[in-house]
């Protein structure tokens, strides 16, 4: 009998010896049957064992149990619903993000309306004003509305008119300079709620070089600043003031008048 | 055979689809390794002995499974179907009048015992499964399965593997008398 050749462990594992040969997944089991294998003890063990399994798999399964794995009884206790989705992270985290974007492509969009030819040279004219001290300014005492001599005579700009409505008020400095792309700006510092004055060439069309024109007056902001901007013989005139537009809007109700 | 037939197929059906659900419900990291349903319901049926109790603790587990599947997702934990079906075997026995422990006869295996469990019903076999005491009779009913291999058995059944090898030798002398005592053994032609 080769079985008691076999060490108690082996005994074991050969007592517990699958029915199957492929569930045996471990080299002492494997070693164990092996060594058991030819015996006659474990020869009826294992025709014992496998006349039972096949016992039990012959054990019928009664239609109302096979019933159940139906698709009806299954999907309702966890229906896909818009609620539970809605509650996944993943699609949080994606719905944020679309509104994000949304919101983003929105506040753009709006932004955009208001544009208007050389509104772009306006922001960038609004920050120049922010960051603008007195001193740099050449010194002027006077009405706004005549330094428009002073700038054809002194620089040679042509047009480069302050409006009416604006024209009275008195200035503390101005100065003439070239932005990034060249242009010649002149800037006024006027008294009145140290509003500041830009004059600059109206935004040009790239085929016919003829200027864009807008009329009336249009506003742009920008970093706390905002400017009330007008076009007049291809010369662009801007009003500017560190605050909300309600602060500008009088001054051009006036002029409207 | 009809029972035998009917359940060709049916693998993992459920398993299958509650771990489909999950996906769709993005509990992905959540997969319940593949469990053989027809056989839980065998399961169910030889620790039971009874067909009628083995369906209501068989449905009971998978409506379980369901439910968890759909609130707070399957367990990440092999064979959990088992385990669970064991305890709620367990606890419907608990509910049955419990046999008086006798000492039950013992016989060594013959070469013939196979033409006598040809011989025997499927619910004979349940009867005298879900009546050995506690542990050997969850030891016997995953064993015969055929579906575990002996670690597996001897984790669903809290058993350490030389308790588990004397349940099964201990309980296979033990049938083999009673086949000797109903089904005698043919004298040869």
């Amino acid at each position: 009998m080769k079985t008691r050749r076999l060490s108690r462990r082996q005994r074991a594992l050969a007592n517990c010896a699958p029915v199957s040969e492929e569930r045996i997944r471990d080299r002492s089991m494997r070693a164990a049957v092996s060594r058991a294998r030819g015996s006659d003890e474990f020869t009826n063990q294992q025709g014992f064992d496998r006349a039972v399994a096949a016992l039990v798999r012959a054990i019928p399964i009664p239609a109302e149990a096979v019933e159940w794995f139906s698709d009806k009884d299954l999907t309702s206790p966890s229906k896909w619903t818009w609620k539970k989705t809605a509650r996944n992270p993943a699609v949080l985290a994606i719905g944020i993000a679309l509104i994000v974007i949304a919101g983003v492509f929105v506040f753009n969009f709006v932004g955009r309306l208001n544009d208007f030819p050389g509104s772009g040279t306006a922001r960038k004219l609004l920050t120049i004003a922010g960051s603008t001290r007195s001193v740099l300014l050449d010194p002027v005492t006077g009405d706004a509305g005549t330094l428009s001599d002073l700038f054809f005579l002194k620089h040679g700009l042509e047009h480069y008119d302050v409006p009416a409505e604006f024209a009275d008020f008195q200035t503390i400095g101005c100065r003439v300079f070239e932005d990034d792309e060249s242009q010649r700006i002149a800037q006024i510092w006027v008294a009145e709620k140290r509003m500041q004055f830009f004059l600059f060439p109206a935004e040009r069309d790239a085929k016919t070089g003829a200027a864009l024109q807008f009329s009336g007056w249009r506003y742009v902001h920008q970093e706390g600043w905002v400017g009330a901007v007008t076009e007049r013989n291809g010369v662009c005139f801007m009003a500017a003031l560190r605050g909300p537009e309600k602060d500008l809007t009088p001054y051009l109700a006036t002029a409207k008048q | 055979m009809v029972g035998k037939e009917a359940t060709k197929g049916l693998g993992n059906t459920l398993v299958d689809e509650i771990e489909a659900r999950n996906v769709w419900g993005f509990k992905i990291s959540v997969s319940a390794p593949k469990q053989n349903l027809a056989q839980l319901y065998r399961f169910c049926f030889l620790m039971l002995g009874d067909s009628g109790k083995a369906q209501e603790v068989f449905q009971r587990t998978l409506h379980e499974a369901a439910r968890r599947a759909a609130r707070e997702g399957l367990p990440n934990e092999r064979f959990w179907l088992f385990r669970d079906a064991r305890w709620r075997c367990l606890e419907a026995s608990e509910t049955d009048l419990q046999a008086e422990p006798l000492e039950i006869e013992e016989q060594e295996i013959t070469a013939g015992t196979a033409s006598q469990i040809e011989r025997l019903e499927p619910i004979q076999l349940a009867i005298w499964i879900s009546a050995a005491p506690e542990p050997q009779r969850t030891a016997l009913a995953f064993f015969y399965l055929d579906e575990f291999d002996h670690r597996e058995i001897a984790d669903l059944a809290e058993l350490k593997l030389s308790e588990l090898s004397r349940l099964l030798a201990v309980g296979r002398r033990q049938f083999q008398a009673w086949l000797g005592a109903t089904f005698p053994e043919r004298p040869p032609v």
